[in-house]
Parts: C-alpha cells; structure tokens; sequence
C-alpha cells in the first residue's frame, strides 16, 4: 500500500494539491505556534516547602501565587468588597490578574485567605483558565512579602451555584491557615456575560520555603 | 478590670500549675472570649470545668479555648501585649478571621473564550483538507 507521501512525490502533483499541501504546512505550523505555550511551562516551577509545618504565619501581605498543576501565575492584586458587599475582582480587561481578598487572613495566616482570578476576559484566557482541571493533592505557592513563600496541598475542588454560593465553607473560621482560590464555571448566560457558578478550590497550608 | 482578672489567672497559674493548665481556670473565672483566656494563660478548657462556655467552644467538641486556635483567639499572640488586636467585639461564636464576609459569588469571567463560532470552524476547515486528501488518493489509486 502506497503512503501519500509516495503519491504526491511520484505523480507530478497538480497545481490544487501543491495548494492544499501549502495551506496544510501553514495549518501546521500555526497549530505548533498555538499549542507551543503548554509545553514550555510560564511560571516558575514550585516545589515541596522546605519548613514543613502547619503552625500559621504571621500576617505579612501576599505578593504573587502560582498553581504548578495547571501552570497558572500572577502577581496578586488587593480587593475588597463593593457597595454591594460582593467580593471585588481584578478589572475583566486585565484576566490575567489575580486578586487577594483583603478583609481577610493573608495567605499562611490562621484562617481562610481567599484569592479570586477570572476565567477569561476580554477574549483571552483567564489566570484561573484551568482552574476546574486542578485535582486533590495538587500545590499551591503563594510568596509572601515577609520574604516566605506559603505552600498549600489542595483539600477540595467544587463548582457551586452562585446563588448558593458556600459562603461559610469558603470565608468561615477555620483551625489552620487556609486557602481558597475563586473563578467562574458552570453554565455561561450569553446575554449577561455572566456565568451560573463558581469553581472553588480548597487548600490547607502546609508549609514554607523562601521566596525565590 | 481585664488587668485583674489575668492578675488572679497568673496568680492561680502559679498556685495551682501542678494541677494543669487547663484546671487553674478558678470558679469565678469567666472569659469573654478565647483571647481573653489564653491572655490569661489558660487554655484547653474542658466541658464541666470552670470557665467552660458553650461560645468559647466554636467547634463544639467539648473542650473550649483549644491551643490550636480551633476555637477562636491566638493563643500564641498572648503575652505580647496586642490582646485587643484579636478580640471580637461581636463575642466568639460569629466568624471573625474574615472581617468582612462577601455576600454571593465572585463575578469572575465575561464568557468571551467560550466555545462559539471559532471552533467550528477550525473543524470545518480540517474536514474539507481530510476529504480533499482522501479525493486526491482515489484519484491517485484509480491512475
């Protein structure tokens, strides 16, 4: 059986198969553009903390978190709530920037620390793109500006109704520090731009290492 | 007035530290908040013993004011003088890590990434090379 290598090399290829054939090299080679960032990771990898310990840190503001698994990172950016008494969230035009909720614990302090990161925005991918692709076990790293970067183990994944939103779940008192990472899921409602849910991952602290 | 009562706690302490630090909490005793216990030096009270209340007990697991923080409070910050930074006005029983608690979800994502006209046709587009490849091989065959 003769491959179609050996078709288009053997039988002088008409002029609309040098065509396809240009047109597929160039398919090819956006698809190897498109799917180059995948392979070669963006954030800095993390690594098990080198201070194992789950006695809490000291307050000390958080400056930038990376989720290995799911190779996101970014720089954190402090919200609040609105007038509303709803959580802020970074501008939807900069999805890349995630934001630490700040009438809370600071990341490694006893309590739940909430970081919220959209989904997508303005028609690129969010910094918490893949956050529903984040499994139990997975880490979390989270520097500090101490100078200690927090390390936490993922307890728990779950996607919620926001009109059900597990609010004491998610900003309840807890026995040890905590953390929670917020985005959006669920069903899209096209005419609001607005999704149904919320994917939320749990996460218990475990640890410290130096900051890179 | 919370100067006296750590004074009689530290006293107690002292008195009756072979007992355990979980007994030297006197009948008298009774602690607003866990702050205010572990400022005194007590800590892991158990259910039946004095100072034991029910809204010092957040985990209701019968022992209140845990060292761990289990049940509100930093029992590590005692002694360094910053004992109103940690206590609640509000009592120990309403959360108070997270000083202010959102209400609902987190708006986060406009939906423009969603699965929409794109795809479709990226799939159109491999489709039609798949079935001018496959044209092109007949051909081929048949010569």
């Amino acid at each position: 059986m003769r491959s179609l290598v050996d078709d288009l090399v053997r039988t002088p290829p008409p002029r609309s198969t040098i065509a396809l054939a240009a047109v597929a090299a160039v398919l090819l080679a956006l698809a190897a553009f498109v799917s180059a960032p995948s392979s070669v990771p963006r954030c800095t990898p993390i690594g098990p903390p080198t201070h194992l310990d789950r006695t809490p840190l000291p307050s000390s503001d958080p400056i930038g978190i990376t989720v290995g698994s799911i190779d996101a990172c970014s720089s954190l950016l402090a919200v609040g709530v609105d007038a509303q008494k709803r959580i802020e969230v970074p501008s939807v035009h900069t999805p890349e920037q995630a934001g630490w909720y700040r009438l809370g614990p600071t990341p490694g302090e006893l309590g739940p620390a909430v970081v919220v990161g959209h989904v997508n925005g303005d028609g690129r991918d969010g910094v918490f793109a893949d956050l529903d692709d984040v499994e139990r076990g997975d880490r979390i790293a989270v520097s500090r500006r101490d100078g200690r970067t927090a390390s936490f183990t993922v307890t728990d994944v779950v996607q919620a109704d926001k009109d059900a939103f597990p609010t004491t779940a998610v900003y309840g008192d807890t026995r040890d520090a905590q953390l929670r990472l917020i985005t959006c899921g669920g069903a899209l409602d096209r005419s609001a731009h607005r999704y149904d849910d919320n994917v939320i991952v749990f996460a218990s602290y475990d640890g410290w290492s130096r900051n890179p | 007035m919370k100067h006296t009562i750590a004074a009689v706690a530290a006293t107690a302490v002292l008195v009756l530290a072979p007992l355990g630090v979980a007994g030297t909490a006197s009948a008298q005793t009774r602690y607003d908040n866990c702050q205010e216990a572990f400022d005194a030096g007590v800590s892991n009270i158990q259910r039946g013993e004095p100072g034991y209340r029910l809204p010092l007990d957040r985990d209701r697991d019968g022992v209140a004011c845990e060292a761990d923080g289990a049940d509100g409070g930093s029992p590590s910050a005692s002694g360094s003088g910053s004992q109103d930074e940690t206590v609640s006005s509000s009592g120990s029983t309403r959360p108070d890590q997270v000083t202010v608690v959102p209400e609902g979800g987190a708006e986060t994502g406009d939906g423009s990434t969603e699965t929409g006209a794109a795809p479709l046709v990226a799939g159109g587009l491999l489709a039609a090379f798949a079935g001018a490849f496959v044209v092109r091989r007949s051909q081929a065959g048949r010569r």
